[in-house]
């Protein structure tokens, strides 16, 4: 019981970002409303989980469809940001509903804990952000350390990497312990805190206006 | 849990911390490899920037003292002739009246090239004139507040060649019939800002067909100072800088 609420605090550390977010909303640039929208959805997410799970016992549904947003809406940000082309964008939307429809829907059932889907955005996320990180390294005039679009990709980085690799350990439905599972599981959320606190970090770094910059 | 699962769970935490152990290293040879990549280019900038200012101040002082002193000379020589017909009198006058032009125009190149008053004056006064030049040369109306201390050489000639260049750039693209130049000082920063209400640009398609010289001259200022330019535009909208540009650099 106590590793459960110690994921509970891991997994709602994601509410520092969400009020940070509400208090710069007005004041930040555009470009960075995708992130916004993603974080609150995480928190309403990681709300509405807690609910379920205390009422219905599970929170597999919404989970299965919260990931389905997730990526797109970072997808949409990496758009936003110019990172990905727009056929490349296009591209990857389509293979991100195909496979969340084939694991969820053809092959598995959304009442499941599926984790095909969930591997392959990860990769896609990861993809996009070293793309962004590179972009960064070339084009950046000032150093990255207080760059809020850096400190999302190596979050993403962090977070997406260690997600994917856990989540191959439920791909395979290994007849692990309950509590062997809640362990590993627990490595995840722990990514995840870390991962939350980066966001409030770069949060706080979005400058009130566009910063203007020009590649060499 | 059971004593394989606790080897298996070991297994996962080694292989997590050792992922975690790749990530933290390309974040900081990242951020390494990017401030070496910063530096080494504003040394380059720096030095060919330099370079450039030394180059035209000694043109400019060669315009002004060799050229400017010859046409002054050829001046001073056609009003010592004493002509009587009064077409030839009318052809000198005329000749006068070329070489005004020319020192005038000799002026104006020497001035953008380099200001000796900047030098003289300093920063405020240069500027001043430099606006005054605009608003004799075309119709539009410039606003100028200044709050400043006395700033160093190299950060005056920066400062100065960005309000130049954004000046410039408001006089060819923008077809402005007004424009705000103001400098000011707070705690730790001095400001730079620039408006005008001319026609605007769309601000993505100029970073991305990498047009645009003067911006890029701007910029490559901008890094020397340390400085953060913000720059708010849109097609019919007028063009806002605001430069931010540390004290102490």
């Amino acid at each position: 019981m106590h590793g459960f609420f110690l994921n509970i605090f891991l997994n709602h550390s994601v509410v520092i970002a969400a009020a940070i977010a509400v208090l710069r909303f007005k004041i930040i640039d555009k470009n960075f409303q995708p992130f916004i929208f993603f974080i609150w959805l995480g928190l309403i997410n990681e709300t509405l989980s807690l609910v379920l799970i205390y009422t219905k016992g599970s929170n597999t549904v919404n989970s299965n469809v919260y990931v389905l947003l997730e990526s797109l809406l970072i997808l949409y940000l990496f758009f936003s940001w110019d990172s990905i082309s727009k056929p490349l964008y296009s591209l990857l939307m389509f293979a991100a509903v195909s496979v969340w429809i084939t694991d969820n829907l053809v092959v598995h059932n959304i009442n499941g804990n599926n984790s095909v889907f969930r591997i392959f955005y990860s990769f896609i996320i990861i993809f996009c952000s070293l793309i962004q990180v590179n972009k960064l390294v070339i084009s950046e005039r000032v150093s990255l350390i207080k760059n809020p679009v850096f400190l999302i990709c190596i979050a993403f980085l962090a977070y997406y990497a260690c997600k994917a690799f856990v989540e191959v350990f439920n791909a395979f439905h290994l007849s692990l312990s309950h509590s062997c599972n809640r362990s590993i599981f627990t490595i995840l959320y722990l990514a995840d805190f870390l991962s939350n606190l980066i966001y409030a970090i770069a949060l706080l770094c979005i400058p009130r206006k566009q910063l203007f910059t020009m590649p060499y | 849990m059971y004593p394989q699962e606790t080897t298996l769970y070991h297994a996962i935490l080694t292989a997590v911390m050792v992922l975690a152990v790749i990530i933290l290293t390309f974040v900081v040879t990242v951020i390494y490899y990017q401030k070496r990549k910063l530096a080494f280019h504003k040394t380059n900038i720096r030095a060919e920037i330099n370079a450039l200012e030394k180059e035209r101040a000694r043109i400019a002082g060669d315009l002004h003292d060799d050229l400017g002193a010859s046409l002054s000379a050829i001046k001073l020589k056609l009003q010592c002739l004493s002509i009587n017909d009064e077409k030839e009198r009318k052809l000198i006058g005329q000749s006068e009246d070329y070489i005004d032009e020319a020192m005038l125009k000799l002026k104006h190149i020497s001035f953008n090239m380099m200001p000796q008053v900047l030098e003289r004056k300093g920063l405020e006064e240069a500027l001043r004139e430099f606006i005054s030049t605009i608003e004799q040369t075309i119709a539009v109306k410039i606003s100028f507040r200044y709050s400043c201390p006395v700033l160093s050489n190299e950060k005056t000639i920066h400062i100065y060649r960005i309000v130049q260049e954004i000046l410039n750039n408001i006089i060819k693209h923008a077809g402005a019939s007004s424009a705000t130049v103001e400098l000011k000082k707070t705690k730790k920063k001095i400001w730079v800002h620039i408006a005008d209400n001319g026609k605007g640009f769309n601000k993505n398609s100029a970073v991305k067909d990498s047009k645009g010289q003067g911006l890029r001259n701007i910029m490559a200022r901008a890094d020397l100072l340390n400085a953060k330019i913000f720059l708010t535009t849109a097609i019919g909208r007028g063009v806002d800088y605001l430069i931010q540009i540390p004290e102490n650099i």
